[in-house]
């Protein structure tokens, strides 16, 4: 192989160089021999020629001795002349002197050269030359030979070096390549390969080292991919086999090995139905699963080499090639002995628990008999129950009824009892007035306290029509926009005269804010609350303070909280709990001197909480003061409130 | 001397108003139902009637539409004299044709004051 190439590049290099030598020996020398014999002797010709012309007047003038003189020097000076000769036209020798015959051997390359002398139409005479070409032709020759040794100097060294140069660049990397190959055919990946350059052969070189290298990679993976392939199928409790179209095992798992006490060499190659109790349902079993693709929970048997049977139910289906043709069947059991016990056991099991159960089924009857009886007296009792619980609920309608009732008894009552008061008011003042005429003090005394309990009592009547009302639900709620400093004056404007007499300080700090609510609900609680603190409030001041709040979240309504305050005799704590109960009045040295209804904070709270949607507090100290705080919504939500005077 | 008639069931509350008005020099002619109010009011042509809303038989209510709806001078003031229970029924006394209206109790020191009040009112 490799002096195949050598030659394959070489032979033809050396016949060119052949033929070559061959044209130059052949054709070119000897026609190049020729040419300059024949330049030669046309040279040597002319020069015979003027030798010839010069002597012609000699002779006529009969000067021999210059004749000889003449030719003597020629035959000095052209050494290749080997002799002159001149004869007269009688044919006497008159050169040379000397008769010195022509040597008769005259060689190959001794050529004679004759010229006749003539003057005119006289013959004078005859020259002849001998002229030897040997010497020119001989440098000639050699000089041929000269070059043809350089040419072959040349070509055998370039054939010499191209051999070389092939050798090393070229045949012993392929060489190596070519040995590195059969090793990785026979899965050496380490044969030496020679060192790159970039022509190419080195960029052969580099394509088969990285050819080499993914080959190596490639197998790294397929070894690592294989071996986790091996190692899912070793790692399986379950035995798995795989099972070729005649029905020969072609590969197990170590579990395989365990169940029928073969190791693996023995198993692949034999008749897969040899391991059954029943060969001929394990022939039938992977038929079937050719036949259909995949079976499920087929039950075999396992006969271990020992002897010993191992109950086990199959899975097995098809795995196809590449092309997609099926080429085996892959099975996978599942040892069910421990299945098989249990199912046992479950048997036995169910067995008794039947037994028992008949048993039990028998005593649940009677019992159930008896529970059915019991059943109905509980039914009856229940019955009874509901029977009481409406019972319970119409009386307790009733009693609602009877409340409201009495509300409503106590408010048209009220109203009855209202109309004489109005007289006995109306007449009392009119006369007081002295309208019918003079009175003494006796009887304006009398009359003036008719005319305060008349008040007193039209005052408690009007309470307890509003407390009667509002806890009957059949009050009125009257919402109307107003300005809330219009009705805080209002309210002042009633005590003006008593805040006077009494010396009193007041202060007030109302904002004028439009309301929209039951302004004469709200006015009830202000006169209410003023009317107390000018009743308690013996010296210092009374303060009237409203204050806005706006709200932090849109559930709940911007409020405006209306502070009364004043520097009466207070109150203790343990009274402040019961102050907002009905008739309450609370013992003080006032108390005695001042009237009250015992109604008036009672309804406040009632007015403020149910009406107004609001709330009151207070803040007392004993001897000090007393401050009232009414807190209601700028604008009443008119629905829940609405819904109470729905009942009218 | 300007008449006015009075329509009251309540004797003592119309000896109360009686008082007050006649000390104002007013002519008092009264009736202690609404039937007889109606009559009245177009025999007498009073200058103003005070009526009651609670009477027997036919309502103030029903008398002032009446009296609005007679051949007679259907322009004569009319005042209500309601109660404080009578809140929700305002609207439909002053549909019925009332000029204006008090509320009870009848306090005899101020009604004239009251009653010229709500006069002033209609005029302007």
């Amino acid at each position: 192989m490799g002096l195949g190439l050598r030659l394959k590049v070489l032979l033809p290099l050396l016949f060119l160089s052949l033929l070559f030598l061959s044209y130059l020996y052949g054709y070119y020398m000897p026609r190049s021999m020729d040419n300059i014999e024949e330049e030669h002797r046309v040279l040597v010709e002319r020069h015979v020629d003027s030798v010839a012309d010069a002597i012609v007047p000699l002779l006529l003038a009969h000067q021999l001795e210059t004749i000889y003189e003449n030719l003597d020097a020629l035959l000095k000076e052209n050494t290749d002349w080997t002799g002159v000769e001149l004869v007269d036209a009688g044919g006497r020798t008159i050169y040379p002197l000397s008769v010195l015959p022509l040597p008769g051997d005259l060689g190959q390359d001794v050529h004679i050269i004759e010229r006749q002398i003539n003057y005119l139409d006289m013959h004078l005479g005859k020259l002849s030359v001998k002229v030897d070409f040997a010497p020119k032709l001989l440098r000639t020759k050699r000089r041929h030979w000269e070059l043809m040794t350089v040419l072959m100097i040349i070509i055998i060294g370039y054939i010499v070096a191209t051999g070389l140069v092939l050798d090393r660049s070229a045949r012993r990397p392929i060489n190596l390549v070519a040995h590195a190959s059969k090793r990785l055919a026979e899965g050496d990946f380490s044969a030496v390969l020679p060192k790159t350059g970039d022509d190419e052969v080195g960029t052969l070189v580099n394509s088969f080292r990285g050819m080499r290298d993914a080959i190596r990679n490639y197998q790294a993976e397929l070894k690592v991919a294989n071996s986790y392939n091996r190692s899912l199928i070793e790692a399986s409790l379950d035995p798995l086999v795989t099972i070729n179209a005649g029905g020969k095992i072609t590969d197990v798992n170590a579990a395989t090995e365990k169940v029928t006490g073969f190791v693996r060499k023995e198993l692949i190659g034999t008749d897969f139905s040899d391991y059954y109790t029943e060969p001929d349902e394990a022939r039938e079993g992977y038929r079937q699963v050719f036949r259909d693709g995949a079976v499920r929970d087929y039950a075999l048997e396992i006969r271990h080499r020992d002897g010993h049977v191992t109950p086990v139910l199959y899975n097995a289906s098809v795995f196809r090639n590449e092309g997609g043709e099926v080429i085996g069947v892959f099975a996978t059991a599942r040892d069910i002995t421990e299945l098989k016990h249990m199912e046992k056991e479950l048997r036995i099991l169910n067995e008794e628990l039947e037994e028992r159960v008949k048993e039990r089924t028998d005593d649940l009857e009677k019992k159930s008999r008896e529970l059915q009886e019991s059943q109905k007296v509980l039914v009856n009792t229940v019955e009874d129950l509901n029977q009481k619980t409406l019972e319970l609920e119409t009386a307790n309608n009733k009693l609602k009824e009877l409340d409201q009732l009495k509300s409503m008894f106590i408010a048209s009552m009220s109203h009855e009892l209202r109309t004489p008061l109005n007289s006995i008011i109306g007449f009392s003042s009119i006369t007081l007035e002295e309208w019918s005429g003079p009175l003494n003090d006796e009887q304006k005394r009398n009359l003036t306290a008719v005319l305060r309990s008349g008040r007193h009592l039209l005052s408690l009547i009007n309470d307890v029509i509003d407390i009667s009302k509002i806890e009957a639900g059949i009050h009125e709620v009257m919402v109307e926009y107003f300005d809330l400093h219009g009705l805080i004056a209002e309210t002042l404007s009633m005590f003006n005269k008593e805040i006077e007499e009494k010396g009193l300080h007041l202060e007030v700090e109302a904002l004028h804010m439009n309301m929209h609510t039951d302004r004469r609900r709200l006015l009830q609680c202000m006169v209410n609350l003023a009317s107390n603190a000018v009743k308690f409030t013996e010296t210092g001041k009374i303060s009237v303070r409203t204050v806005f709040v706006k709200s932090s979240d849109v559930l709940s309504p911007d409020v405006v909280e209306i502070v009364v305050s004043d520097t009466g005799i207070g109150m203790k704590e343990e009274d402040l709990a019961k102050l907002f109960s009905a008739f309450t009045r609370i013992p003080s040295p006032l108390s005695m001197k001042v009237r009250g209804t015992g109604l008036g904070l009672y309804l406040v709270k009632k007015i403020a909480t149910e009406i107004l949607s609001g709330a009151v507090t207070v803040q007392s100290v004993f001897g000090q003061g007393s401050s009232f705080r009414l807190r209601i919504p700028v604008t009443l939500k008119q629905g829940g409130v609405d819904e109470k005077s729905a009942h009218r | 001397m300007k008449k006015v008639l009075i329509v009251e069931d309540n004797k003592d509350n119309l000896d109360l108003m009686s008082y007050s008005l006649k000390r104002a020099g007013y002519e008092i002619i009264s009736a202690e139902t609404g039937e007889e109010g109606v009559e009245l009011a177009m025999r007498e042509k009073p200058c103003f009637i005070l009526m009651d809303i609670n009477l027997p038989g036919i309502d103030g209510i029903e008398a002032t539409r009446r009296i609005r709806n007679s051949e007679a001078d259907g322009n004569v003031p009319i005042i209500a004299i309601t109660s404080y229970a009578m809140r929700g029924d305002m609207e439909k006394i002053l549909a019925a044709g009332c000029t204006g209206y008090f509320e009870k109790p009848i306090d005899p020191l101020k009604i004239v004051d009251q009653i010229h009040a709500v006069l002033r009112e209609t005029k302007t």
